[in-house]
């Protein structure tokens, strides 16, 4: 469905994307993570046509999205992290303004835009100013006027940002039923949980350069630890803590009262640390052991946090 | 294009206070210019004051060296025209004054009569025809020369006192001599002609009544203020531009299959229909509310109207497009309008600016609306006459709209 190749683009003398390969497969649930300033923005910018790249090529569906910017244009639809919608018009309105201008016959724009009011469960509001709205119930009516022309890719620029559990839970369902429907989702979120609960491939990005691509095992695998040893101590001393730091392994991390241990063998790791620690007088709480998130991996790939 | 406008009008109909300032205020401001011009002096016109007719019936060698003088002169010029047909354009509005140099002129300033001399002028106008009376007084004054006046003063004399002896003529010429020699000052000079004039040197002025009464004051706070609160309405459209690029809307228009100067082209469109909904609400409320009685041909004043709305429109973009944002954009907007509004003569009529003023005023939008407005409502002018007005109207705004464009362009891959 989509494929890029060499992809790169430089500002200035900044390179914001340093050669980026990636191929996506119709139908795929794609999360693209990187922290800021990685080259997400700019990915999904040239991959709508918005800017043109320096070098590399991008095909969506065949149609190359430089040469053939109209077509690709139209098997587009984007969702972007700002609300871009008029707020002195109804949601009706917002829905028919967005429909017309990708040439949908009035008519038809009208039974889209209501049956896209009722999906998102926005059809007693349809009425409505969208400046009265909640921060929520305008972020799918965001989502609602990418989809209006009915597109089989849907770029997701962070689109649940500072919404409520209730309207977030409604957008997950509604994602999942347009990519039932076999709709190309690319989605870009610092919610590592939303990554983990909806992509069913994910793809970091750093510097540029895509680092590591595949589904969430594969990255688990790839990161190259499957499991963490969770231990929360009772009344441990800062200074107790950093001697098991430095006695087990570097890349321990200690939070609070608790450590954590990632390790790809558990059975002979495990052991000694309880032994450790009751060598040095420390009582144990508890003991968990755990896969490896979304986020551990994150920051073993890229050294950073996402919001870095 | 059409829709990105449709969506904007849409918008603008909600607004009811941008409704009121688009009509109400505009409305309420050439209702009091047309007052304050009205009270000032029931008249305003295109014409610098010393642009006239002459009607030569002397053609003498002294008359046509007069008239040639008059008009080389910087303040006035003149255009000779036949008696009758010079006095039916004044009267018909064509044109502010006459100066009609009899037959006998000559023979008149060689024997040191009263030269028959007379200034027909449009009564309508009487303020301009005052400034151009002074005018033309104290030139021809300069113009005729001592020479004139001294024969004057001296047939004066003889006649007052008819028995004075050779003695005292002789100081008295003497005097006068020194009083007109080319050293003695030009006040002075002034102040003598001033001083006598009702006698000697004198200009005869005969207002010339209207065929059909034309009401120059509400024209010009017509035009005037239409011209300026439109382009301050424009300013506000463009300044829009960057709002959506502010929200993200702009960003958004540019993922939908369109070439991105149609979002351009479609924030001109709606400022383009909304310029001229507002000059044809406040042409027709001139004309019902304040009685403005139109002398000419309304398809081009519909013409101009579109011209107008055209460049106005271009103007909003072109703000818009040279600014960084929207605070940027109303800022610059409100310094340009107001300069461009003074100069141009949305303010303060033409006639009353310098001359320097007046030839900066050509490159205002104002100006050329203006004019156009006082030819097609007032004067009943042809195409041709107007055809200058409009062409600089479409060069002004094809202009502005072409560096609009360009910097649109450049613009995008900054909202990417």
């Amino acid at each position: 469905m989509i494929e890029i190749k060499g992809l790169k683009k430089s500002f200035g003398k900044t390179e914001a994307i340093r050669g980026v390969d990636l191929a996506i497969s119709k139908g795929e649930f794609f999360g693209l993570l990187g922290p800021n300033g990685a080259g997400k923005t700019t990915t999904i910018n040239i991959l709508s046509t918005l800017l043109k790249p320096d070098a590399g090529t991008i095909t969506i569906d065949g149609h190359d999205v430089q040469r053939d910017a109209a077509k690709c244009k139209q098997l587009i639809g984007v969702a972007p992290q700002e609300l871009a919608l008029y707020s002195e018009l109804t949601a009706y309105e917002n829905l028919m303004f967005w429909g017309r201008l990708y040439g949908i016959p009035h008519e038809e724009a009208a039974t889209r835009s209501l049956e896209m009011l009722q999906l998102f469960e926005l059809d007693n509001r349809r009425n409505s100013l969208l400046k009265t709205f909640s921060g929520g119930m305008k972020r799918r009516v965001n989502i609602a006027a990418a989809m209006i022309h009915r597109p089989q890719i849907l770029l997701m620029d962070e689109p649940t940002v500072g919404v409520d559990p209730q309207s977030r839970h409604q957008i997950y369902q509604v994602l999942a039923q347009f990519a039932s429907e076999g709709i190309t989702i690319i989605y870009t979120t610092h919610y590592m949980d939303e990554v983990e609960k909806l992509c069913s491939r994910i793809g970091i990005i750093d510097h540029g350069e895509i680092i590591a691509c595949g589904t969430l095992a594969e990255l688990r695998a790839f990161s190259g630890d499957s499991q963490l040893i969770v231990v929360t101590f009772e009344n441990i001393l800062p200074d107790q803590l950093e001697m098991l730091r430095k006695e087990f392994s570097e890349s321990v991390i200690i939070a609070d009262d608790k450590l954590s241990y990632k390790t790809g063998n558990v059975a002979a790791d495990l052991p000694p640390l309880i032994s450790r620690s009751a060598d040095l007088g420390l009582v144990i709480r508890h003991v968990t052991i755990e896969h490896t998130t979304l986020e551990t991996i994150f920051l073993s790939l890229t050294g950073r946090k996402l919001r870095e | 294009m059409i829709k990105i406008a449709l969506k904007d009008i849409r918008i603008f109909l909600r607004d009811i206070k941008g409704l009121l300032l688009s009509f109400l205020l505009p409305i309420v401001l050439i209702s009091l210019f047309g007052l304050a011009f009205g009270g000032l002096a029931s008249n305003s016109a295109k014409d610098r004051p010393a642009n006239i007719y002459v009607a030569d019936l002397d053609s003498s060698t002294a008359s046509i060296q007069i008239i040639q003088k008059l008009d080389s002169l910087d303040e006035i010029a003149l255009t000779h025209i036949a008696f009758e047909a010079g006095k039916e354009n004044v009267m018909s509005g064509n044109k502010l004054a006459m100066l009609v140099f009899y037959q006998g002129f000559a023979d008149s300033l060689e024997n040191g009569g009263a030269e028959p001399v007379e200034l027909f002028y449009d009564d309508a106008r009487e303020l301009e025809a005052s400034l151009i009376q002074y005018a033309l007084i104290s030139n021809l004054m300069e113009i005729m020369g001592s020479q004139s006046i001294r024969k004057k003063i001296l047939k004066s004399v003889n006649q007052r006192f008819p028995d004075i002896d050779s003695i005292t003529l002789a100081d008295i010429t003497h005097e006068i001599d020194l009083q007109f020699s080319p050293a003695s000052n030009e006040e002075d000079t002034l102040a003598v002609a001033t001083t006598i004039g009702p006698q000697i040197g004198s200009l005869k002025v005969s207002p010339l009544a209207r065929k059909k009464s034309i009401d120059w004051a509400l024209i010009q706070s017509f035009a005037g203020t239409a011209v300026m609160m439109l382009l301050f309405g424009v300013a506000a459209i463009g300044s829009s531009l960057l709002g959506e690029r502010e929200e993200g809307t702009l960003k958004r228009l540019l993922y939908a299959p369109m070439n991105p100067l149609q979002i351009l082209f479609g924030k001109m469109l709606y400022s383009m229909l909304l310029a001229t909904v507002q000059l044809i609400v406040m042409l027709t409320f001139t004309v019902w509310v304040l009685g403005l009685e139109i002398n000419g041909n309304l398809f081009y004043a519909f013409l101009l109207i579109i011209t107008t709305a055209y460049a106005c429109a271009s103007f909003g973009v072109f703000i818009a497009s040279i600014s960084g944002s929207r605070k940027q954009s109303e800022g610059l907007a409100t310094i340009v309008i107001l300069i461009m509004s003074a100069i141009g003569g949305s303010m303060i009529p033409l006639f009353f600016m310098p001359a320097f003023m007046q030839k900066m005023a050509v490159v205002t939008i104002n100006y050329w609306s203006i004019q156009g407005f006082f030819d097609v409502l007032g004067r009943n002018a042809g195409f041709m006459d107007i055809a200058l007005s409009l062409a600089m109207l479409v060069l002004i705004g094809t202009a502005m709209t072409v560096v609009s464009a360009i910097l649109f362009r450049k613009h995008i891959y900054k909202v990417a």
